[in-house]
């Protein structure tokens, strides 16, 4: 057990290092596979703790907060395997080099490896900074992924990775509505609320009450 | 050696990194009910009220203290605010002083009756009531510094700032404010006090119905939304205050470039006003509560700045300058005792 999360470790901090000789483990070891998933587990959860507020503004319950967290581990680690198979089908396209659909699916999900951190996002004046960090980290994780998974050079793999956000894209505005349909009812059922509330709601519900502030918001 | 030093480093870090980014539990735990607190979130419409009646303050102005960061409580601040406080009740007249709002909780819990770390905190102010100067006594700077920034933080400030406002409003009644009379409230804010009152009074000034001016003494601010509620902010500031100034490098909405953010918008129209105080420091012998530093007048600083903020209160025509002639008057001869006590000691 320790030695498995002690491996878990080590593809974190390994992954955030860049260090190539975690994809040769990673191509070489099929079972990193779990290894992996638990990256990218814990990364959506730390994703969302990280922006947690949205839960605490909607008054989730701390039992549904943990179930929540794992929902977002579990839904995260679904849009990685999407990602993936976005940039595999691309990849095949446009290189000579067929990877298994496997091997990038475990090369992409150690992009998560950064959002592990994803609760100093909470950190007062500096966490959106330190968002943005992550979110730039794992996207370079990304980029060496699909260099190494397809055997190509940073700048092709970056232009797949960036193909694949466009596939990404208009798929979830076209055939992807009903999954998302789905992901929100989950988040609602898991959540027990319509998360519906905002931090600028308690701004308008309390700060604009009929008092002379309101004038002079008006232009 | 170096090994050592490097992981306590470290370690003194990562324990940093971690606090910081607990540090907001505290309130958003509050507005979801998570902590069973008694004092719950306001709910839309409704003014706070303070739960039993209390006789009506004469006064038509109230001014409210949020002290510094170095604040354990409402009455557990460091001893140059206390003595600055006493002499300030009596020497600005015509007003009510509300000194009861900690303004680093959101529900106007002290340090000292937090579940968790309270005898932590406790130890500390058992050692600063012993040694002002005692040094560890910057771990309660830095807790409060995080509420600071709390309250700063779009992401946050709201529900942070939300919980203060109601206690204000709280305090202000048990001091005798009558809700709904419309009396002008001034709130004066050292140093980090200066963000929680402009955060707070987003929500004070529709809640009350009232003026709602902001005193900053050093006050480190952000470009906090609540520049549109207030009426009037007075920033004084030291020469020698090397901390008054870092709202306005940290925070973008503050860098002129940015003409059109809530702070340069305030600015432009005459709402804020920056008032110098000569060569104080933030903190230590020369602040702008020290009895033994002077202004080139003779004047101590302690009473260069109560005296400023009586310019202030009779210029915005809430107190009578007459009235602060006489209080000053009467207060001459024991403010003269205290720098002479202090420069003695």
């Amino acid at each position: 057990m320790f030695e498995f999360f002690w491996y878990v470790w080590r593809g974190i901090t390994q992954s955030m290092a860049l260090n190539p000789r975690v994809a040769e483990v990673v191509e070489q070891s099929p079972e990193s596979g779990r290894v992996v998933l638990v990256i990218a587990i814990l990364g959506g959860m730390g994703l969302l703790l990280g922006q947690s507020v949205i839960l605490f503004v909607n008054r989730v319950r701390p039992a549904r907060f943990v179930l929540s967290l794992l929902l977002n581990g579990i839904v995260f680690t679904i849009s990685l395997v999407v990602w993936a198979l976005a940039i595999w089908a691309i990849g095949r396209f446009v290189f000579q080099t067929q990877p298994p659909l496997g091997l990038v699916m475990r090369l992409v999900g150690l992009s998560a490896a950064p959002y592990v951190f994803g609760v100093l996002v909470l950190i007062p004046y500096f966490g959106e900074f330190i968002y943005r960090v992550l979110s730039v980290w794992s996207s370079i994780i990304a980029v060496g992924a699909t260099a190494f998974s397809f055997a190509v050079g940073w700048w092709p793999a970056f232009l797949v990775v960036g193909g694949s956000w466009l596939l990404i894209w208009a798929l979830t505005n076209t055939l992807g509505r009903p999954l998302l349909a789905a992901r929100n009812r989950a988040w609602q059922v898991v959540s027990g609320t319509s998360m519906d509330a905002s931090v600028a709601d308690i701004l308008t519900q309390f700060a604009v009450q009929g008092g002379e502030g309101d004038e002079q918001r008006k232009p | 050696m170096i090994n050592l030093l490097s992981t306590l480093f470290t370690s003194a870090l990562i324990l940093l990194f971690i606090t910081a980014a607990l540090a907001p539990f505290e309130s958003l735990g509050w507005w979801a009910g998570w902590f069973g607190e008694q004092t719950t979130p306001p709910v839309p419409g409704q003014v706070p009220t303070a739960g039993h009646a209390v006789e009506q303050s004469p006064h038509n102005h109230f001014l409210v203290y949020l002290s510094g960061i170095g604040a354990v409580d409402p009455t557990a601040i460091p001893q140059e605010e206390i003595d600055w406080g006493r002499l300030a009740m009596k020497r600005i007249p015509q007003t009510t002083f509300v000194p009861d709002v900690y303004p680093y909780s959101v529900t106007n819990t002290g340090l000292g009756a937090q579940r968790f770390f309270s005898r932590m905190w406790n130890y500390l102010e058992q050692r600063r009531l012993k040694n002002p100067y005692d040094a560890l006594q910057f771990l309660i700077n830095i807790r409060n510094l995080f509420q600071v920034a709390i309250s700063a933080d779009r992401r946050y400030g709201p529900i942070y700032n939300l919980g203060v406002a109601k206690e204000i409003i709280k305090a202000l009644q048990l001091r005798g404010y009558p809700l709904g009379s419309g009396k002008p409230v001034t709130l004066v804010g050292f140093s980090g006090g200066a963000q929680v009152s402009l955060g707070a009074s987003s929500f004070l000034k529709p809640m009350l119905k009232a003026p709602v001016r902001i005193i900053s003494i050093g006050g480190v601010m952000s470009d906090d939304v609540g520049v549109r509620a207030m009426d009037k902010l007075f920033h004084l500031w030291g020469n020698l205050d090397p901390l008054h100034g870092l709202g306005e490098k940290l925070y973008a909405g503050r860098w002129p470039m940015f003409p059109n953010s809530d702070w340069n918008q305030a600015l432009a129209a005459g709402k804020i006003e920056f008032v110098n105080m000569g060569e104080m420091h933030h903190n230590g012998s020369t602040n702008y509560f020290s009895w033994t530093a002077f202004t080139p007048q003779g004047q101590s600083h302690a009473l260069a700045t109560i005296d400023m903020i009586n310019t202030l209160l009779v210029n915005e025509g809430l107190i009578d300058a007459e009235a602060v002639r006489a209080a000053q008057s009467a207060t001459d001869a024991q403010a003269r005792a205290y720098s002479d006590v202090r420069v003695a000691a």
